[in-house]
């Protein structure tokens, strides 16, 4: 489900008109989760600050030549997740610097295009609430594990001890959490 | 690892969330293995879509202020790489030696004067430094009046399951709970908490079980003099 037939973003106006106080607006709308995106990506909250500020001045330039008609959001995120890739790329030059998760690193280089449409899609209300709708629809157990470990950055052996079960039974709730999440992703955004 | 073993722990993996042990056997199966790439993308979308679902939770405080000062031509990107941290933390341990002369269990202000790259000259930027007689160190960074301190972790052991760090603002006499992590396996963590850290207030890091009241603060294993 897409969003309808929009007008003109107001922020997008106000910015394109040179208006500074829109660009406190914006991140004030969407500087959480751009900087989680960042941080998603770069697993440094300095660098993930850096990716977000550099967006953020990059919008600030572009803003004359805005198209207001466009999803804001969408393009910030979008920006984000760029800045933050080329900080993936800069750290590769840096021979002492840690590069985590090479895996999923190259994931992310190799497919920016489809995870750039699923931001872009993200970034619509109508999927938003039909992701959210997804988390909440799942098990407590379930979306407690997502939860724990997505948001709170907890290992999968803390949330066993919190919770009180078995590592191998935190691993298995949260994998058929992220297969739902995902399958409901996929109806909409991922081909 | 075997495909079907990674299988089972590759949502995790592409949450970030998988032990070192862990993630470097995942991580090698896939450098070998292309077979579970599209599954990989599926969760990594997945996981960059619940980022975006997490409005409610604020930017840190020291990027508004950062993102605040774009249009007045002071929020030109600290192009200084990965180093940028390391100064401060240099910074810190250059102060804490010039000032106390010796490191262990004390701090200091680093920057009292604000207006550096990025940040608007009316804020207040302040860093606080402890450290440790066999090169533990831990900063609080941040602004004046802001609600988040972010702080560095470096040269302290990984704790085992069930026992986390915990750290700690003396208030008045009183020990205020700041926020609690774990190092990775180099002994380091970095992040922010949600917590308004008021000049002059001493700092300590505990490390607690768990199970442990979260307000009842153990021994100390950093803390500030006096």
């Amino acid at each position: 489900m897409r969003d309808m037939v929009r007008g003109p973003d107001a922020l997008a106006v106000r910015l394109r008109a040179g208006d500074a106080s829109a660009l406190e607006e914006l991140f004030e709308r969407d500087g959480g989760p751009a900087f989680r995106l960042a941080y998603r990506v770069l697993r440094d909250a300095p660098a993930a600050e850096d990716a977000v500020q550099e967006a953020f001045a990059q919008l600030w330039e572009r803003a004359p030549s805005l198209n207001t008609s466009g999803s804001l959001r969408s393009l910030l995120m979008t920006m984000v997740h760029r800045r933050a890739l080329d900080q993936v790329r800069s750290r590769r030059r840096w021979p002492s610097a840690p590069v985590e998760g090479e895996a999923l690193l190259r994931i992310d280089e190799r497919a920016t295009e489809l995870l750039e449409r699923v931001i872009e899609e993200v970034s619509s209300e109508a999927l938003r609430l039909r992701l959210r709708g997804a988390l909440l629809a799942l098990p407590p157990e379930q979306r407690t594990v997502v939860e724990l470990s997505h948001g709170g950055g907890l290992s999968l052996p803390e949330i066993a001890s919190q919770e009180g079960v078995s590592l191998g039974t935190v691993k298995s709730r949260l994998r058929l959490a992220m297969q739902k999440l995902s399958l409901a992703l996929k109806d909409e955004a991922l081909p | 690892m075997t495909c079907d073993e990674l299988l089972e722990v590759l949502p995790a993996y592409a949450l970030g969330v998988l032990e070192p042990e862990e993630q470097a056997a995942a991580e090698a199966h896939l450098a070998e293995c292309g077979e579970h790439d599209s599954e990989l993308v599926e969760l990594r979308a997945t996981s960059l879509a619940l980022d975006l679902l997490r409005e409610d939770e604020p930017a840190p405080e020291s990027l508004r202020a950062r993102v605040a000062a774009i249009p007045a031509g002071h929020g030109a990107p600290r192009r200084v790489g990965a180093s940028r941290h390391w100064w401060l933390a240099a910074a810190a341990v250059v102060a804490l030696l010039a000032v106390f002369a010796a490191g262990w269990g004390t701090h200091a202000v680093l920057d009292g004067g604000g207006g550096t790259s990025g940040v608007p000259a009316s804020a207040v930027q302040y860093a606080y430094a402890l450290q440790g007689a066999n090169g533990e160190f831990v900063s609080f960074t941040g602004v004046e009046g802001a609600s988040t301190v972010t702080v560095k972790m470096a040269g302290l052991s990984r704790l085992p399951s069930g026992q986390l760090y915990r750290l700690w603002a003396i208030r008045d006499g009183q020990w205020v709970k700041i926020g609690q992590c774990n190092t990775n396996a180099q002994g380091g963590w970095l992040g922010d908490f949600a917590f308004a850290l008021n000049s002059g207030e001493a700092l300590a890091v505990t490390v607690e079980s768990t199970s442990a009241d979260p307000q009842a603060p153990g021994a100390p294993i950093l803390r500030t003099q006096g």
